[in-house]
């Protein structure tokens, strides 16, 4: 059997659309150009959030930007105001899989996790977490995310990037596999 | 049951993983989103937009057409080498050209002159 590695998220809400949203939306697919910076300012911090998981943090703000103009340009296209960050995700991912480059992590566990818990903030700090997770394929990284960071649901991970709820359970089944002996290379084994 | 030094790597890069995305991200969200709305104002869609590339195409086909129809068309061929077609023609006599090198000469006669009742006689 094999072994599970159970991320749990923190997060009691999702990121959703409210009513002033709605109103910008519908003035952005106008054309109005003010109502759609509005948006934009209300949900940065949000995508770039997501694009940190998926690109790092160098890149991150670019990519969100180039994804949120690409997500003007197609906004008269989207049908429902209310599935907007669904739809501006799955533009985003897109973005951020064409930008992803695979590497191995550079640091290794071993010398954070081996620090004793009362130095708890240098332990995280020297954890190379945008190398373990750049070590995973995009979309696994991306399901990763919106499990562990946002505590979306299969069909919820399924409509943002655009797979099954069934195509989300696997990425995330094989997601934790691979973190899980990435942990353990690093970590050095844990035996 | 889980080992607990995995538990423990599992949650220390779970954690890792969240403190870095709370830290303050680099642009302020004022300054990026009139980062973006000054790219995409300077590109304004207004609700017309999509209907001008197809007007412009439509008004294009039809310039182009009305110009074909009312074309004469290419000039006439000019005789091919070694067919006489620069004889000259006599009185009555028109030339015509059936392709390049066929020419057809036809003769144009007036009509006899009615015979006369003493004649029918």
């Amino acid at each position: 059997m094999s072994p599970v590695c159970t991320f749990r998220s923190q997060k009691d809400t999702l990121h959703t659309v409210d009513a002033n949203d709605r109103t910008l939306i519908l003035l952005a697919q106008q054309g109005d150009v003010d109502a759609f910076s509005a948006l934009v300012e209300r949900h940065w911090v949000y995508f770039v959030k997501f694009a940190r998981s998926m690109v790092g943090e160098a890149e991150a703000e670019d990519v969100v930007q180039e994804g949120l103009i690409t997500a003007w340009k197609k906004l008269p296209g989207l049908k429902a105001p209310e599935a907007y960050v669904a739809w501006a995700l799955r533009i985003l991912s897109r973005t951020c899989f064409r930008r992803s480059r695979r590497r191995r992590p550079t640091a290794p566990l071993a010398s954070a996790a081996d620090l004793p818990d009362e130095r708890n903030e240098e332990r995280m700090e020297a954890i190379d977490v945008e190398g373990i997770l750049a070590a995973l394929p995009p979309r696994q990284r991306a399901v990763m995310h919106l499990t562990v960071m946002e505590g979306m649901s299969d069909s919820q991970i399924g409509a943002a990037l655009g797979i099954s709820a069934a195509g989300a359970r696997s990425n995330r089944r094989r997601a934790r596999e691979a973190l899980l002996r990435l942990l353990s290379d690093s970590r050095g084994g844990w035996q | 049951m889980k080992d607990p030094h995995r538990r423990k790597a599992e949650d220390l890069f779970e954690n890792a993983w969240r403190r870095r995305l709370e830290r303050p991200v680099r642009t302020l969200p004022t300054e990026a989103a009139a980062r973006i709305a000054a790219h995409v104002g300077s590109r304004r869609r207004s609700p017309l937009s999509r209907w001008i590339p197809l007007a412009a195409a439509a008004a294009l086909a039809l310039a182009v057409g009305t110009t074909l129809l009312r074309d004469p068309g290419p000039p006439p061929l000019p005789p091919a080498a070694g067919v006489p077609g620069d004889l000259p023609l006599g009185e009555g006599e028109i030339l015509l050209w059936l392709d390049t090198s066929t020419p057809l000469y036809m003769t144009f006669q007036p009509p006899a002159a009615a015979p006369s009742p003493e004649e029918k006689s």
